[in-house]
């Protein structure tokens, strides 16, 4: 009796153990939280794996929308970490001039905020002028700026497997941010919005989301493994106060 | 006089508006696709329309069904027309071999992308054979996989399934041999089960389904697929059986993204690339016949292998399916 009381405690406690500790780990594997951090610090910026990191980069920074009409826009936020890999990519810059380039690019960010803005339509070319657009850019700040630096928008014909062939105008653009870094390491979100008569669309970078993602996922991981403790000493208590073998046997005695 | 005049205006005019409206008359194309039941025949087609798009020309195109004597009709069909080239993908090399006769009796340049016929290219109206090294491509392939089979059990020794293209199809032939020339270097790694899974997905699944029945766990070390969509059915045969230990241990030829993505999440062990670009290659040999420069009879395009074996490999693999996000590709 006593000794089958202590066996089930024990198989009770290792499932619960073995249940709590894998959704702990199904959690972390769930919710790994892709880390959106622009690059503010040029101190950090350098060009290691920065020619492979490239298309992810491009990847991580790129956002798509649709505005009026089939009309659809890519914006790429051109984080410093992508201006750098860009360069690397195209040769301007080798170790014997990295240093000298990071600084331009810490000089160019003091007072510009660059993106790539790709408009593209299926059949008409003629609908991917940028400049008929107000574009403007915002942060959780309240800075905002109207973009005037527009370079490019020569319209191509392009072709992708989810929509085969269609025109697509590029455009370098920069945001001239009155002689101050847009996004420091407190920025929670920027946001780019392009207005023309009535229509209005508004992307935006969040880069709060992340943190909160994260915030959350160790929060439940915390809970997780409280949940698991708290097993461990019900099971311990369980097992501590379980009735003595000479006790039962005296009571089995006396009920004889 | 006055009327003399006029008469010369009104010839120079219309002399001249028929000259404008033959100068820009484009080139007429005609593309013979052996079928459009696949992945690989649709970007390969949509390339072909991209590239006739942008350089400028004309183009008619039909689907031969997946079946020889289809296409070879649908061949007949384009011809009416009197296109000024033909490119044909044939679904096989002896069957649509009379193409050949029917370009050369009509004086039309032909084209052959991804699949040869019989013909030699570079003869009378066959002017090219547009494609990529099979047999280097499926050696390379091979020889990969010797020496993981050395990384991993110490010695040139492992067992190999495969499932191959569609039967009698040139690919097929070369992507059969060019394996076995790397393999047969090293007598103690076997192909022990070779069958057609037709170069489909639900093929490749019921095939690997069969593989599994029959050869129990430890007793197959890789699976090779000619193709990514077979490699695809072939893995969820192998997820839906739990053999657990193939998972990692495919290779596959072509380099689509759902297949690049598996090799990037470690479910796939390497992929020899054949994307199935021709389009530009194919107009633009076509363009320079009919100004008539020289068009070299066999072109091989380039060619990658995707893994994440060694560093260097992953970092190349990451970054190329990074870029076919960015960019949309499906190849």
């Amino acid at each position: 009796m006593n000794v089958r009381y202590v066996s089930a405690v024990i198989v009770l406690f290792c499932v619960l153990l073995i249940s709590s500790n894998s959704a702990v780990v199904q959690a972390v594997d769930d919710n790994e939280p892709r880390t959106l951090t622009p690059l503010t610090n040029f101190g950090q910026l350098g060009v290691e794996d920065l020619e492979t990191n490239y298309y992810a980069l491009i990847v991580e920074w790129t956002q798509k929308s649709s505005l009026d009409s089939n009309v659809y826009v890519e914006v790429c936020y051109i984080d410093p970490r992508l201006a750098l890999a860009t360069d690397v990519l195209a040769g301007k810059v080798d170790e014997d001039t990295l240093e000298e380039h990071i600084q331009q690019l810490a000089d160019i960010y003091a007072s510009h905020t660059p993106f790539k803005i790709k408009l593209s339509h299926d059949t008409d070319a003629k609908r991917l002028d940028l400049r008929e657009w107000e574009v403007t850019l915002t942060n959780d700040k309240g800075d905002k700026y109207v973009l005037t630096d527009v370079t490019g928008g020569n319209p191509e014909l392009k072709a992708s497997y989810s929509r085969g062939n269609f025109y697509q105008a590029d455009y370098d653009v920069s945001f001239l941010t009155s002689g101050e870094q847009f996004l420091d390491s407190n920025t929670k979100w920027m946001s780019l919005s392009f207005s023309k008569g009535d229509n209005h669309y508004e992307i935006t970078w969040d880069f709060q989301a992340q943190a909160s993602a994260l915030e959350m996922n160790v929060f439940e991981t915390t809970i997780k493994i409280l949940i698991s403790l708290l097993t461990v000493l019900l099971c311990i208590a369980l097992i501590a106060t379980r009735p003595k073998v000479s006790i039962l046997n005296e009571r089995f005695r006396t009920n004889q | 006089m006055r009327k003399m005049s006029s008469v010369l205006l009104a010839i120079v005019l219309v002399l001249s508006v028929a000259a404008m409206g033959f100068a820009q008359k484009k080139p007429l194309i005609a593309f013979s696709q052996c079928t459009m039941n696949h992945p690989w025949r649709i970007a390969m087609t949509n390339d072909v329309v991209y590239w006739a798009e942008k350089l400028g020309v004309d183009l008619i195109w039909n689907d031969g069904e997946g079946d020889a004597a289809v296409q070879l009709t649908k061949v007949r069909d384009l011809l009416l027309q009197n296109p000024d080239a033909l490119i044909i993908s044939p679904f096989q090399a002896t069957a649509l071999d009379p193409v050949k006769q029917l370009c050369d009796e009509k004086g039309i340049p032909l084209v052959c992308i991804d699949r040869s016929i019989d013909s030699e290219p570079g003869t009378d109206m066959y002017i090219s054979f547009i494609g990529k090294d099979n047999t280097k491509i499926s050696k390379e392939l091979g020889e990969f996989v010797a020496e993981y089979l050395n990384e991993i059990n110490g010695e040139y020794k492992g067992n190999i399934v495969e499932i191959q293209e569609a039967v009698g199809s040139s690919a097929t032939i070369e992507r059969y041999n060019g394996f076995r020339e790397a393999i047969e270097q090293h007598p103690d790694i076997n192909i022990i089960a070779t069958q057609s899974g037709h170069g489909y997905r639900v093929e490749g699944t019921k095939v690997m389904e069969n593989y599994l029945e029959r050869f129990p766990k430890g007793t197959i070390d890789i699976v090779y697929t000619h193709s990514d969509e077979m490699g695809l059915g072939a893995l969820q045969a192998i997820k839906a059986a739990g053999r657990t230990e193939l998972i990692g241990r495919l290779v596959t030829i072509d380099g689509q993204r759902a297949a690049i993505k598996t090799v990037v999440d470690g479910e796939h062990l390497g992929i020899a690339d054949y994307a199935p670009y021709f389009g530009e290659a194919a107009i633009k040999s076509i363009l320079d016949y009919l100004e008539g420069k020289p068009v070299e009879a066999v072109q091989m395009l380039d060619s990658n292998l995707y893994h994440m074996v060694t560093p260097e490999g992953k970092n190349f693999t990451e970054n190329y399916y990074n870029r076919m996000l960015a960019e949309d590709l499906f190849y």
